[in-house]
């Protein structure tokens, strides 16, 4: 049963992540990778790490994709494009990709992977609680100053790029409706 | 009662003098008006400095914290020094460049801060995952900092392709530390070492594979070839004062933590990846050399340059022994006096708009300006290894190490790429000393720039007349 | 442990059969007659003006930004708080020193106007 469950959820992981690389248009593509993150956290739930799994859904699944459907609308973007794996020499990439899984499948297949009933130290939120409080310290405080860099230099950038602002979609429109205006006067 | 972590604040107290003053300098800064931006830029250079008094106190002091993830010993703190060192004259180099390229804003010292920061605890960690939150703390701000010259294009360039190429590295060393951690059941590189011997067929191969997608992931910080790619566009793209900082202090960092892996990590694989690493300083060592043998861009030239002395730096690990590392120190150390000492002419030369840094404006420099040919000639020549900077002494201290390891071809390589650089740094500095061609461009001597590049140019001299001082320190 | 999630799984399955059976019917049923209103997108009820994909303003990014540096607090924040009964008062200023690095960004976000929609 676990089996059939594990299957399912990872022919969706492949598939939703085969068409974020294939979807002509970019918003499609980032759909389709919020679909993986969620397959993804699903795979968490069956491997019974509930806590990464639910960080999974409310982290990538509820925050990083809208950061990321942001981003793309910053764009300027206005036409339909190829998408990249066509705009280079794409069977190199895909030659390399399939190197690089038959390598990690061997691999991952050679060996014994050591099982365990128990509980591992750091899968349950109490347990992660503990970890994150004691042996991983250093790290959790760490985060704390990479976040903040990171807030820092989106304000950098972005206070940037509010300086020299391309018009956004009232402008668009309010422009639009100078341009018919006029035209209208010009042709009476 | 569960037992808590006990924090040694002896050796933390570095990191918390840079962290803490620049979260401190962040919050300050919003009450500095605009135009007084320089007053945050003296501060950061006070909090360095600070950082680097605490420095000095640590000499000799080892120790481990926060469960042996964070390890002080000599080689920590003299190559923290060196990062610290590069952090303050790149804020000298940068105080009155960003206000004549009207993008003078209080986070650039700001970031210098948390990057100089992150690079403290690259080279301070003794365990992978502190290493890959340092790196992505440095990289970030090095991301941000190439592009702080942002409405110019080819700022905005250089922070994209190296926020990708940056990003595509983080992937591999992920990668790799995951499969280090399946084999090992660690990541605390004592423990690694420790699990080392008892590894059996499946695992060692797993280790290994970790081991060697790990220095893909390092090896695309330090500009190593193949994953060099990027170097020549970022440091061409970036503002000079950063360039100038990336290519030496992140190097510094990200060697020095490669040299922790390789040699406490997997001392006991040094069979497999000694040789790796060689043929990777041969290619690093050759397309540097001969890359920037045909640049007319002095600014890619210097960028290929800092590729080729990558090559160099490799030697240390490869040698894999305290002579190896007391060259790496020392050879950090001279690098970074060096090419800050050059890239701060570049920034004495670089008016507002400048696009392309081409050779040509160089010529006749002699002429208009002794002093700094003097310091473009005391750089390039510690640079090409000429007595009696500082690089003929790092160069021959590396030649010497990997010699003794058993590296004969190495040797021989490293002193035919010497004299490939020698040619490309002696055809900018006749350049300098010939006619001029080209109208002759704006000079800029204010008492900082000056300031930074007269301590750059004092240290090569220094540590190549008397080099002993800086290696019994470590 | 599994088998509790045997119970979701039915919701999952009927969630998805759901919202296709009447698709697929609709799909079946309508007629296949094709004209340039039909394709056109629904607004509303109003005209159609402009392309689909505008400009977003930057302040749309900042908030998410500012959201998963927050969400990120949140996924540290509830295993530290289960797990707080064993860990005592160093917890509580490990945690603060966490939070407080993450206001000063915040701070720092507001004092700038990042925040600000203008």
């Amino acid at each position: 049963m676990v089996t059939v469950i594990f299957i399912a959820i990872a022919s969706l992981i492949i598939a939703s992540a085969v068409l974020v690389v294939i979807s002509r248009e970019i918003v499609r593509a980032a759909l389709w990778l919020i679909a993986t993150f969620f397959a993804v956290g699903a795979l968490y739930l069956l491997l019974e790490a509930e806590f990464i799994g639910v960080a999974q859904v409310l982290v990538y699944v509820g925050a990083v994709s809208i950061l990321i459907l942001f981003a793309i609308m910053l764009t300027r973007q206005h036409e339909r494009h190829e998408p990249a794996w066509r705009a280079g020499p794409w069977w190199i990439a895909l030659a390399g990709v399939i190197g690089l899984a038959a390598v990690l499948i061997t691999t991952i297949g050679a060996v014994p992977w050591r099982l365990t009933d128990d509980d591992l130290p750091v899968s349950r939120a109490p347990q992660l609680g503990t970890a994150l409080m004691r042996e991983y310290l250093l790290p959790f405080q760490l985060a704390a100053i990479v976040l903040l860099v990171a807030l820092i230099g989106a304000v950098v950038i972005a206070m940037e790029e509010r300086r020299r602002r391309t018009p956004t979609l009232a402008d668009d429109i309010a422009a639009q409706r100078g341009a018919a205006d006029r035209a209208e006067d010009g042709t009476p | 009662m569960i037992t808590l972590p006990v924090i040694d604040w002896t050796i933390v107290a570095q990191l918390l003098v840079v962290f803490g003053g620049a979260t401190v300098l962040l919050l300050l800064d919003l009450a500095i008006p605009a135009g007084r931006k320089q007053v945050t830029a003296y501060l950061a250079l006070l909090v360095v400095l600070g950082a680097a008094a605490v420095g000095v106190m640590h000499a000799g002091v080892s120790g481990a914290t926060f469960g042996g993830t964070l390890r002080l010993d000599p080689f920590r703190t003299a190559v923290g020094l060196v990062c610290l060192a590069a952090a303050a004259l790149s804020i000298l180099l940068a105080v009155t460049f960003l206000g004549r390229h009207q993008i003078e804003r209080g986070e650039f010292a700001v970031l210098v801060l948390f990057g100089v920061g992150g690079m403290l605890l690259l080279v301070q960690a003794a365990d992978l995952v502190v290493m890959f939150l340092s790196l992505a703390l440095l990289s970030i701000t090095l991301y941000v900092l190439a592009g702080f010259a942002l409405p110019e294009p080819r700022s905005e360039e250089a922070a994209l392709k190296y926020l990708l190429t940056g990003a595509f590295a983080t992937g591999f060393l992920v990668f790799g530390i995951a499969l280090i951690y399946g084999a090992t059941g660690s990541t605390t590189l004592a423990t690694i070492a420790a699990a080392g011997p008892g590894l059996t067929g499946e695992y060692r191969l797993y280790a290994a594979a970790g081991l060697l997608l790990l220095v893909v992931g390092l090896g695309y910080k330090a500009s190593l070839v193949p994953f060099h790619m990027w170097t020549p566009d970022v440091y061409d793209g970036a503002p000079t004062p950063v360039a100038a900082f990336m290519s030496v202090a992140s190097k510094a960092a990200v060697l020095a933590a490669l040299t922790h892996v390789l040699l406490v990590g997997f001392g006991e694989l040094r069979a497999l990846w000694a040789p790796i690493l060689a043929v990777v300083a041969a290619a690093t060592l050759l397309v540097g050399n001969i890359g920037a043998l045909v640049q007319q861009n002095v600014k890619r030239m210097l960028a290929y340059s800092s590729i080729g002395q990558a090559g160099f730096l490799l030697f240390g690990p490869i040698a894999a022994s305290d002579r190896g590392i007391d060259a790496l120190v020392f050879y950090l150390a001279g690098y970074t006096a060096a090419n800050l000492a050059a890239f701060a002419v570049l920034i004495a030369l670089e008016a507002r708009g400048e696009t392309e840094w081409s050779m040509a404006r160089l010529s006749g420099l002699w002429q208009r300006s002794p002093g700094l040919t003097l310091a473009l000639a005391l750089a390039l020549l510690s640079l090409a290894g000429v007595p009696p900077t500082a690089g003929f002494i790092a160069k021959f201290a590396m030649l010497d190490a990997v010699w003794q390891a058993g590296y004969p071809a190495l040797v021989v390589l490293g002193v035919v790429t010497s004299a490939i650089a020698a040619a490309y740094y002696l055809r900018v500095l006749l350049r300098a000393a010939g006619p001029a061609e080209t109208d002759a461009p704006p000079m800029f001597g204010d008492w900082p720039l000056r300031l930074g590049m007269a301590l750059a140019a004092l240290a090569i001299v220094v540590l190549g007349l008397a080099p002993g001082w800086l290696l019994s320190f470590s | 442990m599994l088998d509790a999630y045997a119970f979701i799984g039915v919701f999952f399955i009927a969630a998805l059969v759901f919202p296709l059976v009447p698709l697929i019917a609709a799909w079946r049923l309508r007629p296949q007659r094709s004209t340039p209103i039909k394709r056109d997108t629904y607004e509303c009820g109003l005209e159609v003006t402009g392309g689909t994909r505008v400009q977003f303003k930057v302040q749309y990014y900042m908030y998410a930004l500012a959201f998963v540096i927050f969400d990120v607090e949140v996924v540290f924040l509830y295993p530290w708080a289960v797990a707080y009964g064993q860990l005592g008062l160093f917890a509580l200023v490990a945690m603060s020193v966490f939070i407080i690095i993450l206001v000063f960004g915040l701070v720092y976000e507001w004092k700038k106007g990042a925040l600000e929609w203008a």
